[in-house]
Order: structure tokens, then C-alpha cells, then sequence
């Protein structure tokens, strides 16, 4: 029993000691030109969990690197992207999962928030690991009308964001 | 060389292919907003051949403009000009766009805004054409649509516009039609850098646009082809260099030809 304690408290004070989902990649549709990409880049530098953000300008894509140790919300960074005038056409989430923090088959818990793996692709493994957020306003027209056929067929977890590696 | 509707068309086809992504037209709006939580700077000093004499008629349009949020902004706009008399001001005007539609893929997107202008002017009405962004008292509703297909950008945008009798006694002449139909087509083409990689890089910008205006009360109308050269400084400061030229008119404009001068600075997120 005391060992099961151990492990617990162990548990809970390596949670958030250093954090697993580390960086980010987005790309965003819908630009036209470099003061467009620059509108972007000034908006996510200024999301309080976001430390820094490398600009791809040519092909839209902004490497976003996270705080230490602080809650990370995907829909904020949408929102950064919506608000400076254009749309989120893929984010990719890079993590190094661990054992711990994968509660149940297929979901992964970190920084804050529930990232279910969708059934049609692989689930959540431990190591370091990419996995795309798949919901509306994370993916092109295209795809998300793609998503809707297959939500269709396939059922998807709730809560929580949808996510495939 | 005298201008018809076929040299309009051919010269916005030349500026088509290839273009890059370009659609920060300099006389229209694209229905892209600006974005939000941010302001926006803007100068438009325009230079206007006076027919019929030698004066140059000056127009400075100071503008404020702010993305309230993605979809809606506002300008804030003030007429002065020399047009009357000494240099001095005759007006303001309010421009709200709302952007209701929104189609955005990697490399091309889809979007459409519904806008309206509302203006005073107590300038001395001197000619048919009806321009509530400096010259008449009244407003203006219209809707625009922009493409941009494979870095394509081309917009195009209608309009309703009213004039009403401007200020300080200067009443819309009764004979003359005060109501008009605007129309614009426009279509842009980056030339500099040909590769990205940094936002110091300047961006040159070439534009071509044909704008017009028609009168259902009287049937007049007449047709603008515009010419710009936009330079884009550390990814946030703009300069606009455009030429206005009338191809056809058979109404009385007094100065339809001449050069536009803009000065244009974002400050982004800083509301």
C-alpha cells in the first residue's frame, strides 16, 4: 500500500515537471500574401502557453514551440489563426507520451487536455510520437467533409479532441 | 489608342496568369478582412487633374481602421482637399465590411463581404459622378466577392450608392441623377521577392483594375482602368503608387485622371 502511494504521489509530481507535447506544427489556408502570414505569426506569439513561433513564409507553416510546464489548449491557437483572418489547415501535435498518461486504450492526456485516437488509425503509443488534430476547424473543407462521411460509419469517442498519428 | 470593353478584359487577363496571392487592392477592398485586435494607418493623398484648367485638385483621405473581429471592421475616414478653396476639411465618413463567407484552402480561398459606407461632405457639388468617399454626402451598400485559385487573386465587387445634398447649403443638384450602380473588377500579381523566407523581404506588387459607375435614372455611366504599383516594407507597411485613367464617360466628371498616393501601417494585435 505504501508503495502504491509512493508510485502515486511519484506520479503526480513528475505530471507537468517536464512536458510532453513540446512543439506543434500548423499550417494555415487561405493566405495571400507575407503581411497575411506575419498577422498569424504576431497572433500566436501572443497565446500565453505558446514560448516562441518559427514562420515558414512560403509554405504557410509556423513551428510552434510551448511553454514549460503550462496547460496547452489547441482551440485557442484556432482561434489565434481565426482572428487574424485565416484557417487552421492542419495541426500536428509532437509528444513524447508516456506510459502514464495514456489512462485509457486510444486516449492520451496531457497538458490539460483529453486527445482521443480516432478507430481508423493507430492508437497511443509511448515515445515520441506526431498525431494530427482531426476536428472541425482543424482540417480543410475537404477533409472535414471527409470526417462527416466517416462519422457516418465509424463512432467516434467523445469529448475531448479527436486525434489520428 | 482609344480604350474599349476588350482592352479592359485583356489587359485583367495579362495581369492574371501566374499571379501570386495578391489582393490588397488599392481602389477597392478585397473581402478578406484585416485582422482582428489590430489597427491600421492609412493615407490616401490623391492628385487629380482638373479639366479644363491647370489646378491639380488634392484630396487627403486619412483613414483609422480597426478589426473589431474576424469577421467585421470599421474605417474611420476624414475628407480634406483644396477643391473649394484653401486646403481644409469637408467631411468624415464611416465604412463598415463584414465578411460572411469563408471557403480557405492551403493555396486558395473563397470568401465573400457585404460592406457600407456612410459619409458628409460639405463640399460644392460640380459633377455627375457620385462619390461618396470625399466628394458627396450619402451612403453606400454593396457586396464583394474575392477568389484566389492557385495563387490567383481576383475580386469583384457591386454597389448601391446614394447621394444626398451636402452640407453648408451645397444641394444635390434636382436635374441629376443621385442614385448610381459601382462595379469593380481587380486582379493582382506579386513580381518581388519570387521566394519567401523572411518578412523583411519587400514585396513588389503589380494591379490592374477597371472600375465604373451607372446611373439607372439617366442611363450615363462611364469606365475607370487602374494601374498600381504596392510595395510591401518588413511585412506591415504599405505604399501604394496608382494611376486612374477614364476610358469612357458620357457624363460630367470634373477630375477623373490622376495619381494615387497611400501610405498604409498595421500595428497588429494591439487591441
Amino acid at each position: 500500500m505504501k508503495k502504491l502511494i509512493i508510485a502515486i504521489l511519484l506520479c503526480f509530481g513528475t505530471s507537468g515537471a517536464f512536458a510532453q507535447i513540446t512543439t506543434a506544427k500548423l499550417t494555415a489556408a487561405g493566405l495571400t500574401c507575407s503581411m497575411c502570414s506575419k498577422s498569424i505569426y504576431t497572433a500566436l506569439s501572443k497565446v500565453k502557453f505558446i514560448a516562441s513561433v518559427d514562420a515558414d513564409v512560403e509554405s504557410s507553416v509556423f513551428t510552434i514551440h510551448f511553454k514549460e510546464g503550462a496547460d496547452i489548449n489547441p482551440s485557442r491557437i484556432r482561434k489565434a489563426v481565426e482572428d487574424a483572418g485565416f484557417s487552421v489547415a492542419a495541426l500536428w501535435m509532437n509528444a513524447n507520451i508516456r506510459q502514464t498518461d495514456i489512462p485509457a486504450a486510444q486516449v492520451y492526456l496531457s497538458q490539460g487536455a483529453r486527445y482521443n485516437f480516432v478507430p481508423m488509425g493507430s492508437g497511443a503509443q509511448v515515445g515520441e510520437q506526431s498525431f494530427r488534430i482531426i476536428d472541425k476547424g482543424f482540417v480543410t473543407p475537404d477533409e472535414e467533409a471527409e470526417m462527416k462521411r466517416l462519422s457516418t460509419s465509424v463512432t467516434f469517442p467523445e469529448g475531448g479532441y479527436h486525434v489520428k498519428r | 489608342m482609344r480604350w474599349n470593353r476588350w482592352s479592359v478584359a485583356g489587359l485583367l487577363l495579362l495581369a492574371a496568369p501566374r499571379a501570386q496571392a495578391q489582393e490588397l487592392f488599392v481602389f477597392s477592398e478585397p473581402a478578406s478582412n484585416m485582422p482582428a485586435h489590430s489597427l491600421g494607418l492609412r493615407a490616401s493623398n490623391w492628385l487629380m487633374d482638373e479639366r479644363n484648367s491647370a489646378t491639380i485638385n488634392y484630396h487627403l483621405i486619412p483613414e483609422l481602421m480597426w478589426g473589431v473581429n474576424k469577421k467585421f471592421m470599421i474605417h474611420t475616414e476624414a475628407f480634406l482637399s483644396n477643391r473649394d478653396k484653401d486646403f481644409s476639411a469637408e467631411g468624415a465618413g464611416l465604412y463598415a465590411k463584414y465578411r460572411f463567407y469563408s471557403k480557405d484552402e492551403v493555396h486558395r480561398h473563397f470568401r465573400m463581404a457585404v460592406f457600407g459606407r456612410l459619409s458628409s461632405n460639405n463640399g460644392d457639388i460640380h459633377q455627375e459622378e457620385i462619390e461618396t468617399n470625399g466628394h458627396n454626402t450619402g451612403y453606400e451598400l454593396g457586396g464583394i466577392a474575392t477568389g484566389l485559385l492557385h495563387k490567383q487573386a481576383i475580386s469583384l465587387t457591386v454597389s448601391y450608392e446614394r447621394a444626398l445634398d451636402n452640407f453648408k447649403g451645397h444641394e444635390f443638384p434636382v436635374f441629376q441623377a443621385d442614385r448610381a450602380i459601382n462595379y469593380s473588377l481587380s486582379t493582382g500579381r506579386l513580381i518581388l521577392p519570387k521566394h519567401y523566407n523572411s518578412y523583411r523581404q519587400t514585396n513588389l506588387n503589380l494591379m490592374v483594375e477597371a472600375i465604373g459607375q451607372w446611373h439607372p435614372q439617366t442611363g450615363k455611366s462611364f469606365a475607370d482602368l487602374t494601374a498600381s504599383v504596392q510595395l510591401i516594407f518588413n511585412s506591415q507597411t504599405r505604399l501604394d503608387i496608382a494611376y486612374k485613367k477614364e476610358l469612357y464617360s458620357n457624363m460630367l466628371r470634373t477630375a477623373p485622371d490622376g495619381w494615387l498616393l497611400r501610405v498604409e501601417h498595421l500595428l497588429f494585435n494591439v487591441l
